[in-house]
């Protein structure tokens, strides 16, 4: 897996060790939680390698892996739900076994309607709401 | 035939919480409210939310629990999704939360689950157990 996110990484935008490091982090955490007995109900499917691998490939390409941070990960009945939470702003990357993955973004507004939107997920797309996150 | 009354306004209900990421850092997840597709052990896809009128209700037939949330039932219908709070036929201390998409991945209707799950959310917390609350852990 190391070597996926390696190659990905090209002379201008490579990252430092710290960002690096913390993407590995993320995609070794991706794999812990889908292959774990601890999370989740009694009897709930278990994401498939299909879907995990769909997940990891689409965070591997996220550039700059500074982005990324430190989302919560997630199981909901095999899928895999990566969310990220800053504020009143949220991102949550969906992963399914039949079909393409899904971004929706919420942003949360005290006493009026939330503005929200979902769209296919692809690594240009996840990294443009990740810097809306942060913005 | 007579519509069942909703639960008023003035009342809270409760959530029991199945699963430990329904709650991170001490806040109430999203997952807390999507309701579940067909499983092996369950094939009828949930339909709407169980919750409790009392604490202990929301809980008693979880096998083990990881809290449970509290919503104020004004706080969930003022949320602009036409959602209804509704006593459960023959369970006086039950209650469903009635409303929200069904399981789907099709995009509109998987944006609709989310944004609605996220914010009753927003209008959770969880709520503090006894220590003598059944299975508490």
């Amino acid at each position: 897996m190391p070597q996926c996110i390696e190659d990905l990484t090209t002379a201008s935008h490579r990252p430092s060790n710290l960002f690096l490091w913390q993407a590995l982090m993320l995609v070794q955490a991706v794999g812990d939680a889908a292959s774990s007995n601890g999370i989740g109900e009694q009897g709930e499917p278990k994401p498939s390698p299909a879907t995990v691998k769909t997940a990891i490939d689409l965070i591997a390409e996220v550039t700059p892996f500074s982005l990324l941070g430190s989302p919560d990960i997630d199981l909901f009945y095999g899928e895999l739900h990566l969310n990220w939470d800053k504020g009143a702003k949220q991102v949550l990357l969906m992963c399914f076994p039949d079909r393409d993955p899904l971004i929706h973004h919420y942003l949360h507004i005290p006493g009026a309607p939330s503005q929200h939107d979902i769209e296919v997920a692809t690594p240009v797309r996840l990294a443009h709401w990740l810097r809306w996150l942060n913005a | 035939m007579t519509a069942v009354p909703l639960i008023p306004n003035d009342r809270d209900v409760y959530r029991g919480m199945r699963n430990p990421s329904w709650s991170k850092r001490g806040i109430v997840s999203y997952l807390a409210f999507m309701l579940r597709p067909a499983t092996d052990q369950f094939p009828i896809p949930e339909q709407e939310l169980s919750l409790g009128l009392t604490v202990e209700a929301a809980i008693d037939e979880l096998r083990e629990h990881y809290g449970v949330a509290e919503l104020s039932v004004a706080a969930i219908h003022m949320l602009p999704h036409g959602l209804a709070v509704r006593p459960t036929p023959n369970e006086p201390l039950k209650a469903d939360l009635l409303g929200l998409p069904l399981h789907s991945t099709e995009e509109h209707q998987r944006d609709l689950a989310v944004t609605i799950a996220k914010d009753l959310a927003n209008v959770a917390h969880l709520a503090p157990l006894s220590p003598f609350s059944p299975s508490s852990q």
